[in-house]
């Protein structure tokens, strides 16, 4: 793969646009302003991911998921350190109780699985705009795991040349603190392809 | 769920008696948010019959009802087919249904998990399906079970006669504040206190009012500390104080405005000037590292040459001051 930074800059752009729509939602239900924004995205094969998401083969990290169908199949899964998701809780909702109860984790739970409903719709449909088509997805699911048992449910059947991985950083700002986290889109390889054409980037495959 | 089509073989007739059935509330909207189905859960609960929703926006059901998030989920539901969910943390609730026993744990309203799916018919139109859920009695256990938990937590951080911070607190604390000094460069003072001749009263007068003494002396003593310094009962009738940002010579003033203060006030019940108190200053800095206990085990020391040394004083090393010398 030829990594045209400029080439790589027209699709942060892009994905840009469609992160601030997110970012105003949030700030509107959250009360505060929040901003995101991703600096840098990279197109990798599977075995790439971890490592681009600096996380070790045997840390759990947690985060979202969303399954594509339509346009793309696949799935969308915003992914953070468990200790960068209690402080993006903290920053954005406020304090919360750190009990150990599993049905009071449920409610942190389900903050972070809506923060990240805004964050993957926002990013998938700026995708079906610009390729004028329709990408379906399903109701988010909160998720934590090792980083490859997380992906492997979604890339069961397919062999690895037909799936490409889109990995963005995420940077969440509210008015007191700022996290990261990763934004990870498992796509067909088809589907990446003419991503890249309809911004005139066929160079980077 | 994905955007289904409606094309199963289940007579629509069916499919609407099962979703009357279901114990959620589920309602359906069209692309111009109009009110396309209400189910017998939400007629119960809402009190708004069927016919009365249909055609209806949310809004025009509920007057002065402000709901940004969901429009912009319906947009990314309707427009692109994107399933939404409004959690209880963040969103409360949906359709305002006030809950019976109004104010159980001060919530007036239910609490609802949302989930917004899409739907197409068979000519392509777009819906989407709104379920609601209903976690009020989740929230409450929760939120009961937070109040226990400050409690126990509260409780296992204080001494129940004095309410300040024990021993288990502080040692937390000390570790926690000795790693921000040396990392970020600045003084912590410790200043241990004792009440002069305190098992006389408790021989004399009881225990009851021994205790009502080390109340009184304690409130002496916060009045006359910052509100970022911890005083901890570290024993009986002693008593550690702890000042971060705070050298040497401040913290011997503080001392012995306590030293000074407790032998110019009534400890009630006693009267003025029956109990005295000393104390022993010691401090952290970078130029003279020291662990938590080696910084209480030398203000220790100090306590006990200001014992030694007349009572009613405070000793900080070579900077001894004898509450007669500053008053």
């Amino acid at each position: 793969m030829n990594e045209s930074s400029l080439a790589y800059d027209a699709l942060t752009e892009v994905f840009n646009v469609g992160l601030s729509r997110a970012a105003t939602q949030l700030s509107e239900l959250l009360d505060d302003q929040i901003l995101i924004d991703i600096p840098h995205i990279q197109v990798l094969e599977l075995d790439q991911v971890a490592e681009a998401l600096d996380a070790d083969a045997a840390e759990t990290v947690c985060g979202v998921v969303q399954r594509m169908q339509g346009m793309a199949h696949g799935a969308a899964l915003l992914v953070f350190h468990t200790e960068e998701a209690q402080t993006l809780l903290k920053a954005l909702v406020g304090a919360v109780p750190s009990l150990l109860a599993e049905d009071m984790r449920k409610f942190e739970h389900e903050a972070i699985s809506e923060i990240g409903n805004i964050i993957i719709s926002s990013s998938v449909s700026t995708m079906a705009d610009l390729l004028q088509g329709e990408i379906e997805l399903s109701i988010p699911e909160y998720i934590e795991d090792r980083i490859d048992a997380l992906i492997h449910p979604y890339i069961v059947g397919s062999s690895p040349g037909q799936i490409l991985v889109v990995v963005m950083r995420a940077n969440l700002r509210a008015s007191q603190r700022a996290v990261s986290g990763s934004l990870v889109m498992l796509l067909g390889v088809n589907f990446v392809g003419r991503l890249l054409r309809s911004l005139g980037l066929e160079e980077c495959l | 769920m994905m955007a289904a089509q409606a094309n199963d073989n289940a007579p629509i007739g069916l499919t609407r008696r099962i979703i009357d059935q279901v114990p959620i509330g589920v309602f359906v909207v069209d692309a111009q948010r109009r009110i396309c189905h209400w189910n017998h859960w939400l007629e119960q609960k809402t009190g708004i019959p069927r016919e009365s929703a249909l055609d209806q926006t949310l809004e025009q059901l509920f007057p002065g009802l402000r709901k940004p998030r969901f429009h912009a989920a319906l947009e990314a539901v309707l427009r692109h087919g994107a399933s939404q969910i409004l959690s209880q943390a963040l969103n409360h609730f949906l359709i305002p249904i006030p809950i019976p026993h109004t104010g159980r744990h001060g919530i007036p309203m239910m609490r609802q998990h949302v989930h917004i799916a899409p739907l197409r018919d068979q000519t392509g139109q777009s819906f989407a399906v709104v379920s609601l859920i209903d976690v009020t009695d989740e929230v409450i256990r929760s939120s009961r079970l937070t109040e226990l938990t400050q409690k126990l937590e509260h409780e296992s951080n204080r001494d129940p006669l004095t309410n300040l911070y024990n021993r288990r607190f502080m040692w937390e604390w000390l570790v926690q504040q000795l790693r921000q000094s040396s990392r970020f460069d600045y003084p912590l003072a410790c200043i241990m206190l004792d009440l002069d001749h305190f098992k006389r009263v408790n021989d004399r007068l009881g225990h009851a009012v021994g205790d009502q003494v080390l109340v009184s002396f304690t409130q002496v003593v916060r009045g006359r500390l910052r509100d970022s310094d911890i005083l901890v009962r570290y024993g009986g009738e002693e008593f550690v104080a702890l000042l971060p940002h705070c050298p040497l010579d401040l913290a011997m003033r503080s001392a012995w405005r306590i030293v000074r203060g407790v032998a110019q006030q009534a400890l009630a019940p006693l009267g003025m000037g029956e109990m005295t108190c000393s104390a022993g200053v010691a401090t952290y800095t970078k130029d003279s590292p020291l662990t938590g206990e080696e910084l209480l085990k030398l203000a220790d020391r100090r306590l006990y040459e200001a014992k030694n040394t007349g009572r009613n004083r405070v000793a900080g090393g070579n900077k001894d001051i004898a509450a007669v010398e500053w008053a």
